[in-house]
């Protein structure tokens, strides 16, 4: 059991919700799917006095919106690939459904929380990136907009402001590119080393995003047809390499450039 | 401070209610509060599996959850796998002809990745199998047994259609 006593509140409008966290935010820990900040209070490594379970605030959905895939932010990773929505966007749907941790964990981890975790070396960061999302985010004094290159500012750091929560994502659907998605992990059930996030236009120009690598995700622009130079400009991206327990982050700079080629031969 | 919350779950079809603290895990209500053992906590992390039930028909790992978040869920535990008449689920005896398991302690998690996979895939191969119980950890068996459980059950349930 969690060691100390906190109010559980599980508002059933995000608008509710955004008052509730605004009326003590520094006590107060927001439950997402909770496959992160569930464990943590259990370690002791977080200590609340409220706890806000969206669970009733009517984040869960995905849907289409004027040429963009809008995604609640309670919606999860097995939402994602069931959705006729989001199969609009194959690199989401690919990268939801290579999340570890088996069914269990992608029938409750959310997209949103993995946003505001903001821990590089996950999947959502930097296909948010590489796919140019926006991020809509809700305080008790209404909304505001965030591009997902804006959103991630460090390690386990994000541009949400005490008392804001996350509401959605917004992707563009990308007329007239292909879109891949490559991740890069030594074992079955590890989280990601490196990823690769590339958009293909008609006439061969790409975009590449690298995740996990970084402190942030880096984007590199160039040629399909010229995969050595993105490569080149994709390791030369990584100038704040991240490590941690999975990799040493020289390491992930030196991968990025195959990574980078690789979700470029992944883009369909 | 609140002290208590009411929650109202059905386990395996039986309707059951508690007042419970809010820091009580789902598996600890699971397990203590209502007293079905078999679901085993391992790591209390996410990472092994061994805390698996169903909640609302979606295969879930019941330490990453707040007992008060499931409120109003229906559960089922790996009591509720095995038929009502005393038998054993085909899933559950292709482990036991196939020595899918020494333990136990890991059967929650393979049992229900198993019926998960074999319900919206009857003719897995290996390599899906392999992905499908990647979020449960076996300290027995070395998986392969596990593998070759799988493959007899979802072969056995197929052919009895
Ligand atoms: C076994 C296992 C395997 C995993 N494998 C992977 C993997 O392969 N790739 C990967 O990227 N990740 C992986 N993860 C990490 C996984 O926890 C995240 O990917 C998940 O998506 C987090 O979502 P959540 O809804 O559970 O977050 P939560 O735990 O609910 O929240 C995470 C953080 O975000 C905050 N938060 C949540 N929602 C909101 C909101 N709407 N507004 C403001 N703040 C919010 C919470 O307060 C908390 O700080 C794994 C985790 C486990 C346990
Ligand atoms: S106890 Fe829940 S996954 Fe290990
Ligand atoms: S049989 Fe012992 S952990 Fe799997």
């Amino acid at each position: 059991m969690i060691k100390n006593r906190f109010q559980y509140l599980a508002p059933t409008s995000v608008e509710e919700a955004a008052n509730l966290l605004a009326a003590s935010p520094g006590d107060t820990e927001v439950i997402g799917g909770g496959t992160w900040v569930v464990v943590e209070m259990t370690a002791g490594d977080r200590d609340p006095r409220r706890v806000i379970d969206l669970k009733n605030a009517g984040l869960r959905y995905i849907r289409e919106e004027k040429g963009a895939v809008v995604i609640g932010a309670r919606a999860t990773y097995t939402d994602v690939v069931r959705s006729a929505a989001a199969a609009k966007l194959p690199a989401l749907v690919a990268m939801a459904a290579g999340v570890t941790g088996g069914g269990q964990l992608r029938n409750r981890a959310t997209l949103g929380g993995s946003a505001c975790y903001g821990n590089p070396s996950s999947d959502v960061p930097g296909l948010l990136v590489g796919l140019g999302a926006t991020l809509t985010v809700r305080s008790a004094g209404g909304t505001r907009s965030i591009a997902a290159a804006d959103f991630f500012t460090g390690p386990l750091r994000t541009a949400l402001q005490t008392g804001e929560l996350l509401e959605s994502m917004t992707i563009p659907v990308p007329a007239g590119m292909k879109q891949g998605y490559y991740k890069f992990k030594l074992a079955e059930s590890s989280w990601p080393i490196c990823t690769g996030t590339a958009l293909v236009g008609a006439d061969g120009s790409a975009t590449v995003t690298i995740g996990a690598a970084n402190c942030r995700p880096v984007t590199v622009t160039g040629s399909a047809s010229d995969l050595d130079g993105l490569a080149r400009a994709a390791e030369a991206a990584i100038t704040s390499p991240f490590s941690d327990t999975l990799a040493d982050g020289e390491y992930r700079k030196q991968i990025a450039g195959a990574i980078a080629k690789r979700a470029v031969k992944a883009a369909v | 401070m609140s002290d208590t919350i009411h929650i109202e779950l059905t386990i395996n079809g039986a309707a059951k209610s508690a007042d419970i603290d809010p820091r009580l895990l789902l598996v600890e209500a699971i397990r203590d509060t209502f007293g079905y053992k078999g679901t085993h906590i391992g790591c209390l992390t996410g990472d092994c599996g061994a805390c698996t039930i169903e909640l609302n028909g979606e295969i879930e790992k019941s330490c990453l959850v707040l007992a008060a978040s499931a409120d109003g869920g229906e559960i089922r535990t790996i009591e509720g796998i095995a038929p009502d008449d005393g038998g054993l689920h085909p899933v559950q005896q292709a482990f036991w002809d196939e020595y899918g398991f020494q333990c136990g302690y890991c059967l929650p998690g393979m049992l229900f990745a198993a019926l998960d996979l074999i319900e919206s895939n009857p003719t897995p191969d290996e390599a899906q199998i392999r992905h499908a119980i990647s979020g449960n950890y076996c300290r027995c068996t070395g998986y392969n047994n596990i593998v070759t459980s799988i493959q007899t059950a979802a072969q056995r349930m197929a052919a009895a259609k």
